[in-house]
Parts: structure tokens; sequence; C-alpha cells
């Protein structure tokens, strides 16, 4: 290179690439986590938690109570029966809160000693706290006091390749486990130990809960299909190909399971024989799992619209575009569906499941604006 | 370059079964985008070359001595020399402009291509062919001791705990300063003057550190990318560079007086060179 313009292409050079490296260097993150325990919703998006009441969007308390560096939450906290709410962040951290006031119960505490975020909700099981994280590793922890019970994959063993970013689900003293390794896991709740591995082929990554229907795992997958395992070997029952990335979880309603995929299309299959019914394409990719309740389905696109269909008819009923992306699970508590956005303002808004009425919102520090975008 | 990182990582990986593969689909993308720009570069080796031939040319010394004292009547005789003799003193930059973008590109994509979150994945999702397949998502970063959407440090537990090397040595930031380094020494045309073997000194110390820089705070597979890259142009220019100087078959005899005296000290130097009078006769014409 001529050095007359070695210097300027140098410096050139430094100013993009850094600038590459402070927007683009690998960000961490993820949009907000919800869950409801019917009077409460909780929200946890970027540096805080919120608990806002499911009637009215008024905040109740938040946690923590100044933003910690470096301490970002966006798994849905998950709630026990005895009112406690157990929170993972991005620092590998389970913080448990009382579910009334948002007091530190105990931790925070870190999982594991290489790093990773917690991107999936806990499920509380028994007086067990079962912790998915991106370190490749299920957290088993006394709900009490958060002390170590079991992991799996054992610590002294090699974690899972890839990261934990979904739910376990729980069946009497079994755990259902999927994973960004493509891989479905089955482990006895009370030790940790493997059951079983689903033997899948160069399957696609699951980034989302399985669901447990009619003795039945069923399961998205990045690799474009909806799988069926039995629950009680893991053997390939069928497979639906989809035609795009599944990210969210089905849902499942008489014997019907519901979900979307980044086409933009919303498929029903028959969950005994993976046969499609129907499906429909909507406006934007899907990547939430949708929401039941009755005769209808919420489903949130990612391009930022809610749309409520009437399952029987197979016809939309409503639809609010809002501002912000939609990949949050949208939530049914009581009358209401409520979304999050990822980006929008405002953060939290709930509307009728009848007619698609905006019942309230919630923007952390308030905010006069409106959930339906012009 | 998302896409062809992609192809290249599931053909290694997933099809067939190498270790690693993320990191070998860099070194293969980087040889490929060397094959592609070999063009480019061969014709920047070749102007090096020339130049380092001309500051022995005996009209060159004769032009910087009769102008040193007026530079921009040197400047103009320069480049009537250059123009004579068929050398374009700025042919040099040409690749390495290209290799701009390509880096700028290389690394969006391992970053993208890495993403370790759900939202990165999502935003990765778009960037997608729907003919890659889908199962290789998410792509394995491990190579050898590296991360390689992490800046690289080769850890020693010896060191741990101690400030600066406690996370590990940075062997590949090293390795791409001393490989740079080589580089350009080897490729830099030298500058006539006083002022110009100035730049050509301050380059050859200024990039080696900046490109070390990128391969120490930046992903550990940009670093690999300065690295292979780096050896590849060594060993091309190392290559040219004795092909020049290999004796060979008594060059056809050219006139003019300039392009005679250069010609004749290359091929002095070089007797018989491989360039093929075809391509000297369209250097000369340029």
């Amino acid at each position: 290179m001529h050095p007359k313009l070695a210097v300027p292409l140098s410096i050139v050079g430094t100013f993009l690439l850094s600038a590459c490296a402070g927007a683009g260097f690998r960000t961490a993150s993820s949009w907000p986590g919800l869950s409801s325990d019917g009077g409460t919703v909780y929200l946890a998006y970027d540096q805080a938690v919120y608990a806002v009441n499911a009637n009215n969007g008024d905040l109740r308390w938040s946690y923590p109570e100044e933003p910690e560096s470096g301490r970002t939450f966006y798994a849905p906290p998950a709630v026990s029966e005895d009112g406690t709410l157990y929170v993972g962040d991005f620092a590998n951290q389970i913080v448990a809160l009382k579910a009334s006031n948002g007091a530190v119960e105990w931790g925070p505490i870190e999982l594991g000693e290489d790093g990773g975020r917690i991107v999936g909700a806990s499920t509380v099981a028994g007086d067990l706290l079962l912790v998915p994280s991106g370190d490749g590793r299920l957290y088993a922890r006394d709900i009490s006091d958060g002390s170590a019970v079991w992991a799996f994959p054992p610590e002294f063993d090699e974690p899972l390749e890839h990261a934990i970013w979904s739910a376990p689900v729980v069946e009497g003293e079994r755990v259902y486990l999927t994973s960004m390794d493509h891989n479905v896991y089955s482990v006895d709740l009370a030790q940790g130990r493997q059951l079983w591995m689903a033997d899948r082929d160069r399957g696609g990554a699951i980034a989302d809960s399985p669901v447990l229907a009619d003795n039945l795992l069923l399961a998205g997958t990045l690799g474009q299909e909806l799988i069926a395992l039995d629950n009680d070997r893991g053997r390939v029952a069928w497979v639906f190909d989809a035609g795009d990335w599944i990210w969210g979880s089905p849902v499942v309603g008489d014997g019907v399971a519901y979900f979307g995929d980044l086409a933009g299309q919303l498929h029903a299959v028959k969950v005994s024989n993976g046969i499609e019914i129907w499906n429909v394409t909507l406006p934007g990719r899907i990547s939430a799992s949708p929401a039941l309740s009755e005769d209808r389905i919420f489903v949130a696109a990612e391009s930022g619209t809610l749309i409520a269909r009437e399952i029987s008819t197979n016809r939309e009923l409503w639809n609010v575009p809002l501002d912000g992306e939609l990949r949050t699970d949208p939530l049914v508590v009581g009358d209401a569906v409520i979304v999050a956005t990822h980006g929008g303002d405002p953060l939290l808004c709930a509307f009728d499941v009848e007619n698609g009425t905006e019942l309230w919102s919630f923007t952390p520090g308030g905010s006069e604006k409106r959930c339906r975008s012009s | 370059m998302i896409n062809a990182l992609l192809y290249i990582y599931d053909f290694l990986g997933p099809t067939l079964g190498l270790a690693g593969a993320f990191g070998l689909a860099i070194i293969v993308f980087t040889i490929l985008i060397r094959v592609v720009t070999l063009p480019l570069t061969y014709k920047q080796q070749q102007s090096t070359q020339k130049m380092q031939e001309l500051q022995k040319d005996k009209e060159y010394i004769k032009i910087q001595e009769k102008y040193k004292g007026d530079r921009q009547k040197l400047q103009e005789e320069q480049m009537k020399l250059y123009k004579k003799l068929g050398i374009n003193p700025f042919a040099g930059c040409v690749p390495t402009i290209i290799q701009l973008p390509v880096i700028f590109g290389l690394y969006g994509a391992i970053i993208r291509s890495l993403a370790d979150s759900p939202t990165p994945l999502l935003e990765f999702s778009k960037h997608i062919y729907t003919s890659v397949s889908s199962t290789i998502i998410p792509l394995n970063s491990q190579f050898l001791w590296m991360d390689l959407g992490q800046p690289e440090r080769f850890a020693i537990p010896a060191l741990e705990g101690l400030p600066v090397v406690g996370d590990g040595l940075p062997v590949l930031a090293v390795i791409v300063i001393i490989t740079s380094y080589l580089q350009t020494k080897l490729t830099t045309p030298p500058q006539p003057g006083a002022q110009g073997a100035g730049m050509t000194q301050m380059m050859g110390i200024y990039m080696p550190l900046l490109l070390g820089w990128f391969a120490y705070t930046l992903a550990a597979g940009l670093a690999l990318y300065f690295v292979v890259s780096n050896i590849l142009a060594i060993g091309q220019a190392l290559l040219m560079k004795r092909f020049r100087s290999e004796p060979g078959p008594e060059p056809k005899k050219s006139k003019g007086g300039g392009q005679a005296q250069l010609k004749g000290k290359a091929d002095g130097k070089a007797k018989g060179t491989k360039r093929k009078p075809g391509k000297q006769a369209k250097a000369k014409g340029s």
C-alpha cells in the first residue's frame, strides 16, 4: 500500500471497526420476560423486574431499587404458590423475591463458574427450583435458600454443547428439557440423572420449551420442524415440516397444537398424528408462542401486531398494531390479553380479549402514549 | 458473506465432521478471498518490485539529484518517469482498498453468525438464505483454544490473577503484529526521498500495531483472518521474489533508455523473469 494512503485508510478503518465493536460486539440481549399469578403481572426487562397490577397497570414495585451495572433481566419470572418470585439474570444469577413487595428473600446467587445467561424461565417443582442456564446446565436449587441440589449435566462433567434457553417442564418425577444443542432430554427430578435423550439425527436447535400433550412431548425447532416425541422413551412419534424456523412453543387445545413460524404462518396441527388442519399467513414473522382463551387464539407478530382469531371459524376477530416488536409470548389474565413490546412504548399493553379495546398500559417512569400505534 | 461462511461451515462441520469448523471456514474463506484478489495483489507486488528496482535506476537517481531543491518539479519528473516505465505508484492501494470492505463484512458476519443470545440470533435469521441448512444453527464458535466471537487469549493457569496477562496471553495478536510487519516490509514499495522513506518506515510500524490492536480487542475470528491473510501474502511475496530472481532464458531486448535500463536492472537481477512478454508490453502501454 502506498504510504500516503495508508495513514488515512488506517484511521478510517480504526474508526469503522471501533464503531462496529461498540454497536455489535456480541451484544447479549433478549426481549421482555412476562409472567403472572393472576393479580399481578411480572415483567423482566433490561435492568429491572416490575410487578404491575393486572387490573389497571399500576406499578406495585420494581427490583432492584437502582439499576446495577452489568445486570439485566429477560427471563420470565417464576412464581411459586407460596408467593415467592424467582428471577434469573444475564449474569447467571438467581434471586428470590417476595412477590407481594419485591423484598429479597435470598440471593442473588451465581450459578456455575463458567458464566452464562439465564434466558428461560425457571420452574418450581416441589421444593426444587429448576433454573435453565445459557452455560449449558440445568441447575436444581432448594427453593428455601437457593442452595445447590444437583445440576444436569453434573458440574464435574462437561456442560451441554450449547445453551439452554427454555423453561424445563415437569411431570411427576420427570423433567423434560430442550436445548440449543438440538436435543431433548428427560431427567429424573430427584437426582438430575439423565433418563433418556431423544435421538434426532441433525435436527434443529430448540429455543423454547416442550409442551406435554397426550403422552407426547411437542417442540418446535430452528430446523423448521415441530417434533413429537413419546414422553416415556423419547422416540420420535411424528415430525411436521413447517417451512421456516419455529422459535416459540406450541400451545395445545382440544387435541390441536397451534404454533407460528418465522415465515409468518400460524399452523394448526393434530397432536395425535401431526397432520395439519389449517394454516394462515399473518403479517410478520412469528417468534412468540400464541395464547389460547376459549375459542380465541392470540398471536403476536414480530412486526408489532397483536392478532386475535376465532379458532372454530379460522377468521380474524381483531388486530392492534403496536409500537415496537412483539417477541414475548402474550399472556391471558382474566379478560385481558397482555403483551410486552420489545423496544416500544408503552412497554406493557392490556387489551380486552373480546374486542381488542385497550384496557391499560405500563411504561417504567410513565408515558402518555396509547398502545395502538397509528 | 454470512452465507458463504455458512456454506463452508456446513460442508466442513456437519458434513465432513471436522472439529472447529467455524475456524476452518474462516481459513478457507480467507484463502478464497486471496485467490479472488490474486490478480490485484500480484499487480501490487509487481509494482513494489518495480519501485524497488527503480531506486537503482540511473535516470531516476539523476532526477533525484537534479531537482532535489524543487519538490514540485521533482514530483513532476518522477511521475513522467513512472509513466514512461509503466509504473503505477498507486497500484499497491487497490488490494488494500478491496480488503477493507472484506474486513468489515467478515467482522459483521462473524459477530452475527456467532449470536449467543436470543435477539442477535433472531436478527441473524433474517440474513440467512433459505438454501442454508438451518440445522447448523447455532454455530460452534470454538476453534483450538479460542472462542472466535470473543477476543483471543491463551489461558495459562500459572499467570492467573496477574494484572494484564491474568486472563491469558494474546497469542494471536502477537502473531498478527509479526506477520503484518513482515508483510508490510515485503509488499510496501520504497518511497523516494527522506519524507517518503519516513512514511514507509512509519507505516511499517503503525500498520502492524493497528492490526494487532484490532486482534487484541475484537473477535478472535477476525484475528484469525488477519493471520491467515498475512501468511498467504508473505508466501506470495516470497514466491514472486524467488521467481524474479531465478535465472532463466535471456529476455527480449527492449528499446528506450530508462525502460531499457530498468528492465536491464530487473532482468540483470532477475535474468529471465517469469513475466510474459505480452504482460510487459501491456505494462509499457499503460
